[in-house]
């Protein structure tokens, strides 16, 4: 080993900051971890004790229920778009309307429609408030059973473009914009305008609710029938992250008014200030958190009181990659769209004129979902330097992995039994045991694999220069041929679907 | 076996204190990982144990409760059905979570139920002391079981304790206020709707759809409280009223409407408007026009056109028509023309000259005389 006069050295001081560094950084994020925790479960009781005794039904017979557009861009979705609709037309809310936007698909996502739908060409006058790319036509049923159906046909612009579209074509107070390929509560849009019809003193501008995991979930006419654990230790790993994400880390944001993301899966948004803001931006990947920042924003230089809600029920079923090369081109991309909205909306960066989200939300994000894997990347780096130079103490640096790893799968414990005291999806032990078998397994096999997407994805930001969409090829994934069927997510046989570039998941960030 | 364990005291007792502190925060890691698997299966235990307990309860309580409910029982009968009730859920440690099993067992039973054994299904609640029970739950101090118990007493028509529930109906918290203006509406009818009088907390729009819902049940009887309402100083009052006139057909206060279609708030503004329209006061056309001309508010402006086209006759199809050929906002445009539509002036949207309309507007005609749309 060699042997190096540290006493008050330039080296001597640099492994003290690396110290500082790495040891509080990771004492920071474990506590605010706990906090956003203990936070959520207080708030999850809450909203449970509250929900014992809220009977729907009252808004469900209204004639003063506000409209809502359900705005669902779709691209090469044949396999899939005539039961999602119809799962969309039977949603129970007394006055919306649905509105699916055909993206250019290369497909017969179109065809199908026109045929399932009895759908004909008419004369609608698109408002063009906001800039998009040629609508080729407008369709309605000739069918009046689905004459709260809207088609769009366009050219294909990508996923903002396409929402774009459709915020210009409806005509609800209210949007709720989904991913049309996922699978949505019977009861989550009388769940999401809730927060909206409730709130006096504020102006709630966007309401968000908790994405699941749908793979392995059985699915009957377009409704989630059983939930299940995924089959394979993929998803499974996923499937902690978005409890965490969701249960844990929004819940609490949600409740102190710090949500930067709602996400393009699930959210209801307030049509008029979309539209003032200039609706989804076409130029970014990460468009869903962009637009809630964009309003936030928008919100507070306009001097509006607002609030940003959160629904912590389960109420949107998604599936997730069950393959290591897509989840990574997913991830990627989701840290390049973080990172170009955080650099575009820089401005907030602990300026107390935005409150809340300038000097906590913003910050967190910064510090933690994107430098976070930078940070944790560079700590190992160095660590396996200077434990090479010895320069460091080893036996204490393990004994310090040890505790991250200790309190990353207590954590994990932890979520499953806020799981069970509040929505308590997985009923059976069995799925309860696999879940805790990949939480033990997930800081080993998964996490790593996360920081290196995220490590990769701020790579191809800042030196490959890819800020767009890029080639992203969605493989798909096995969707029941047979109503009933499981999802299993095998990626081998799900056909192979080429150049996407308008779905964006889910992404289960805190 | 305990000399390793002395081993590692004392090998522990030698470490630095941030080992000794790391090392001790992993096995209390451990140990809490463990504890929480262990409450995680505990809780599933609970869990199971209390289906099982209210799948027994059922089964026994069931058929008691359908023949209470569904045959006509003299007073004898209906105590041996009680005690027998009683019987079932008689436990030294579960009493209290048996109680709830029952009680939600009967606002199940209440909710899909009518006529005759309705007012038996009461009578039941307060015979087997769920009554009693809600009652104490509202001298509760927690928020949750307090407005669980005046909905479970508003749910089960439980009348008498209308004047114990009315105390709550401004109260601080806002979830026990909710659900007792609620109870007092259901309990009490439109008599109970006096604390609208002096309310001074806002009410929520769910709250309005919810009070709505049990007030569309008065049948269209006449509501005198309405004009003090629609002069209160809480907004959401006055809204809540402009809504009551508007689906309950409450004529006898249209004169105030016209004071209201100034009034500072721009939703006061719009209910109003919609008031108007619902109750077919013509004589609000004037200020319409006034209001139009001062306000900035598209939606407002939006809902102006549809009055006219509701009310209207001949001198609002010249301002409609004037509106389509000079306005330029695509709501305004289109709310225009959907009123010359629903006038039934298909002649004057089909009888503009060439290049009389923008292109927008001429789209929007198409788009409007289009009946598939």
């Amino acid at each position: 080993m060699i042997e190096y006069d540290t006493q008050n050295s330039l080296v001597d001081i640099l492994i003290y900051i690396f110290y500082f560094i790495t040891y509080g950084y990771t004492v920071f994020v474990m506590v605010s971890y706990l906090a956003l925790g203990v936070i959520s479960v207080i708030m999850a009781r809450k909203y449970l004790r509250r929900n014992t005794y809220t009977d729907y039904m009252n808004i469900l017979q209204s004639p003063e229920a506000p409209s809502v557009s359900i705005l669902a861009p779709a691209y090469n979705e044949e396999a899939t778009i005539i039961e999602n609709v119809r799962s969309l037309l039977s949603i129970r809310y007394p006055n919306y309307e649905v509105i699916v936007v055909n993206d250019g698909s290369r497909d017969r996502s179109l065809t199908m429609l026109i045929e399932e739908y009895h759908l004909e060409p008419v004369n609608f006058a698109v408002n063009y408030i906001i800039e998009t790319a040629k609508v080729k036509a407008v369709y309605k049923s000739k069918d009046p059973s689905y004459n709260n159906l809207v088609i769009v046909d366009k050219e294909n612009g990508g996923k903002s473009d396409a929402l774009n579209a459709a915020l210009n074509v409806s005509s609800g107070d209210y949007t709720l914009n989904i991913d049309v390929d996922c699978i949505l509560e019977e009861d989550c849009l009388l769940k999401l305008m809730k927060p909206f019809l409730e709130e006096t003193e504020h102006n709630m501008i966007a309401t968000g609710g908790v994405v699941r995991i749908a793979n392995n979930c059985r699915i009957e006419k377009g409704r989630l029938v059983e939930v299940n654990v995924p089959n394979t230790m993929l998803a499974q790993f996923q499937t902690l992250e978005y409890l965490r994400s969701f249960l844990l880390g929004r819940v609490a944001w949600g409740s102190l008014d710090g949500l930067l993301l709602i996400s393009g899966a699930l959210g209801v948004f307030q049509k008029k200030l979309v539209i003032q803001c200039g609706g989804y931006d076409n130029d970014t990947i990460g468009e869903d958190m962009e637009l809630t920042v964009r309003m936030r924003r928008y919100a507070r230089e306009k001097g509006i009181e607002y609030m940003v809600g959160f629904v912590p029920d389960p109420l949107c079923w998604t599936e997730v990659p069950e393959s290591w090369s897509i989840l990574r081109k997913q991830r990627n991309r989701w840290t390049r769209g973080a990172i170009e909205t955080l650099l575009s909306h820089k401005r907030l960066f602990l300026n107390p004129f935005y409150g809340k989200i300038g000097m906590i939300s913003y910050p967190y994000w910064l510090m933690f979902e994107w430098l976070a894997p930078i940070i944790e990347a560079m700590g190992i780096l160095l660590l396996i330097l200077f434990s090479l130079l010895g320069v460091i103490n080893i036996s204490f640096l393990y004994l310090f992995i040890a505790l991250i790893y200790g309190y990353t799968v207590a954590f994990t414990i932890a979520t499953l039994y806020i799981e069970e005291i509040t929505f308590f999806q997985y009923k059976k032990r069995r799925q309860l045991l696999k879940l805790v078998v990949a939480g033990i397994l997930e800081p080993l096999m998964f996490h790593p694999f996360v920081v290196y997407c995220a490590m990769t994805g701020n790579w191809d930001y800042f030196f490959e220069g890819k800020k767009a969409w890029g080639s992203m090829k969605r493989v798909g994934f096995k969707r029941p041929g047979n109503r009933g069927e499981k999802i299993t997510g095998d990626p081998k046989k799900a056909p192979n679907i080429p150049v996407p570039t308008n779905t964006v998941r889910t992404r289960p960030t805190n | 076996m305990r000399s390793f364990f002395i081993d590692i005291y004392y090998f522990l007792l030698a470490l630095e204190p941030r080992y000794k502190i790391v090392i001790f925060m992993i096995a209390g890691l451990l140990i809490l990982g463990a504890v929480m698997i262990t409450v995680v299966l505990r809780e599933r235990s609970r869990k199971n144990g209390i289906e099982a307990r209210e799948r027994r309860i059922k089964r026994m309580v069931e058929p008691i409760i359908q023949e209470v409910v569904f045959t006509e029982q003299d007073a004898s009968e209906l105590k041996d059905a009680v005690k027998k009730i009683q019987r079932a859920i008689d436990s030294p440690l579960y009493r209290r979570s048996n109680m709830a099993i029952l009680n939600e067992l009967l606002l199940y039973y209440h909710r899909n139920l009518g006529g005759e054994a309705f007012i038996r299904l009461e009578n039941l609640y307060r015979e087997v002391g769920l009554k009693q029970m809600t009652l104490e739950n509202l001298r509760s101090n927690d928020w949750h079981r307090k407005a669980k118990a005046i909905n479970d007493l508003s749910s089960m028509r439980m009348g008498e304790t209308l004047f114990e529930v009315l105390q709550y109906t401004d109260d601080p918290d806002q979830n026990i206020r909710y659900e007792a203006q609620y109870a007092a509406v259901k309990l009490g009818g439109k008599k109970a709707m006096k604390f609208l009088d002096d309310l001074e907390t806002p009410m929520s729009e769910w709250q309005q759809i919810r009070l709505l819902d049990q007030a569309l049940k008065f049948e269209y009887e006449l509501i005198d409280s309405i004009g003090p309402w629609l002069k209160s100083k809480n907004d959401s009052v006055v809204i809540f009223a402009l809504i009551l006139m508007r689906h309950l057909n409450q004529y006898h206060e249209r004169s105030e409407l016209r004071k209201l279609l100034y009034h500072r708030n721009e939703l006061v503004q719009e209910k109003a408007i919609e008031t108007a329209i619902e109750l077919a006061y013509g004589e609000s056309l004037e200020n319409l026009y006034e209001v139009f001309e001062l306000t900035k508010n598209t939606r407002i402006k939006t809902r102006i056109l549809r009055a006219m086209g509701e009310l209207g006759g001949s001198p609002e199809v010249g301002f409609l028509r004037e509106t389509l050929a000079r306005n330029k906002d695509y709501d305004i445009l289109l709310e225009a023309a959907r009123s010359l539509k629903r006038m039934g002036r298909h002649d004057v949207l089909e009888g503009y000259q060439e290049k009389e309309l923008s292109e927008k507007s001429e789209n929007i005609v198409k788009h409007v005389l289009d009946d598939r749309i």
